[in-house]
């Protein structure tokens, strides 16, 4: 069950979301999707919130924040975005 | 397959204060209304009218392909289709890449439209599109998934929920009518009445709580189906409040609707437990949930509305004065366990507490 959707902050959204396409350089073909989620699975976090890169390519990147999506920095998002994505490659169907 | 995306020339001017509820906070978010049918089931007849009837709405309409009708100062957008499977350990989606890069073109001219009408090819699985609006807190936060409106042509949807698919292969009337919060039942005119009955009763034997709205050539009120707040559960119970517990049409059938009804409070700790177990579990089955919930401790309605694994819930109303607490919620999908839902989903209640729980 998830807690009441977080604050409609579209605007700290889309920030969010340029600062990722600033730091990975992407293009404008490259999707960028921010998700908070909450995961009642024993041993993971309460809440975390994924940040995922979907190429027209194929093939997607995935980083893992465990803050609420309200919570995220621009210092948080770089030093997260600095280490190795999860990948899935072909992930495009 | 190409996308692509229009305004529909429409007077402005639309009504837009007729959602003012008294004390409750207006979601002022586009409502976006989802097209599913088969071929040959009247979607394009409808989008044409939606396209091209003076009916007062800014509607921005996503199709599959361009359409034949010309629209003066449309705005057109199209790109590939292309579905991104998802896997996030706990959770596993597919969404729309071409839908998301579309809504993110038509939101910078938002000033434009005031509802968004998406059109699927009659192929599609309708997952991917719903899914797209709960995976990104951006789209979430400006558009609302308002309602997945099915067209069905009631002279040959039988022969499609009937066709035996290879094993493994979807039988996609089947899932547009399990994902579906209306069903536009097209082309009465071509049955008789004992075939509109029979055609019926076997949708409601998918999808209990769906509305379904007959009609000719697609000559369908819009407001009916166009920011309606279907996948707003206690909009539908207010329709139809029996719904629920309605057992006349459970036919043997691998989709199906479960619905509950239980007064009391939840002990949300649990709840949380069974219900992040049931959708990690059963989520590739479960294609639609939403509900109604009685959190013990909350002085609010806790609402919530799923697709597949994706849950999206928030805090509704606020329970009312003399107003029996209690908790509605139903499933949509394929081999439901009936018994276990309504067992499992009665041992959250507060009251039914292990003894362990109360300390």
């Amino acid at each position: 069950m998830p807690r009441p959707a977080p604050p409609r902050q579209a605007a700290q959204l889309t920030a969010l979301k340029n600062h990722t396409r600033h730091l990975l350089t992407l293009t404008d073909e490259d999707i960028v999707l921010i998700r908070q989620l909450d995961c009642t699975e024993p041993g993971c976090p309460p809440v975390e919130t994924v940040v995922a890169v979907l190429p027209p390519s194929g093939g997607t990147r995935r980083w893992t924040l465990h803050h609420p999506v309200d919570q995220i920095t621009p210092d948080l998002l770089a030093a997260a975005l600095a280490e190795p994505p999860t990948t899935s490659e072909g992930d495009e169907k | 397959m190409t996308t692509a995306a229009s305004i529909a020339d429409a007077e402005t001017g639309a009504a837009e204060a007729a959602d003012e509820a008294a004390g409750e906070t207006q979601d002022t978010r586009v409502p976006v209304t989802v097209l599913t049918g088969f071929l040959g089931s009247g979607k394009t007849t409808l989008l044409n009218r939606i396209l091209t009837e003076q009916h007062g709405l800014r509607i921005a309409v996503i199709e599959n392909e361009f359409g034949e009708v010309g629209v003066d100062d449309a705005l057109v957008l199209d790109s590939e289709e292309e579905i991104f499977e998802m896997n996030n350990g706990c959770i596993c989606c597919t969404v729309r890449g071409d839908l998301i890069r579309i809504l993110g073109a038509l939101m910078r001219r938002r000033e434009k439209f005031d509802r968004i009408v998406i059109e699927t090819t009659g192929l599609a699985d309708p997952a991917p599109v719903a899914q797209t609006f709960f995976m990104d807190d951006e789209i979430s936060s400006q558009l609302r998934l308002d309602a997945i409106v099915t067209l069905v042509d009631a002279a040959h949807v039988l022969d499609h929920l009937n066709e035996v698919k290879p094993e493994g292969v979807e039988n996609e009337a089947v899932e547009q009518i399990a994902f579906a919060d209306k069903i536009v039942l097209n082309k009465t005119d071509l049955v008789s009445e004992d075939r509109l009955t029979e055609v019926t009763a076997r949708i409601r034997a998918i999808n209990t709580p769906v509305e379904v709205i007959r009609a000719q050539q697609a000559k369908v009120e819009l407001e009916k189906i166009l920011d309606v707040h279907a996948f707003d559960l206690d909009r539908v119970l207010e329709g139809d409040p029996a719904f629920l517990t309605e057992t006349e049409h459970q036919h043997d059938t691998t989709v199906t609707s479960v619905g509950i009804d239980l007064p009391g409070d939840l002990d949300e700790g649990r709840l949380n437990r069974w219900l992040g177990q049931l959708l990690r579990t059963k989520g590739v089955d479960i294609f639609r949930s939403k509900g109604i919930l009685a959190i013990a401790g909350s002085e609010q309605q806790y609402v919530f509305q799923g697709v597949h694994m994706l849950l999206e819930g928030e805090n509704g109303r606020a329970w009312r004065d003399g107003e029996t607490r209690r908790n509605r919620l139903v499933f949509i999908g394929r081999n439901l366990d009936r018994d276990a839902l309504n067992a499992d989903f009665a041992a959250c209640l507060a009251a039914n507490s292990p003894v362990g729980d109360r300390a």
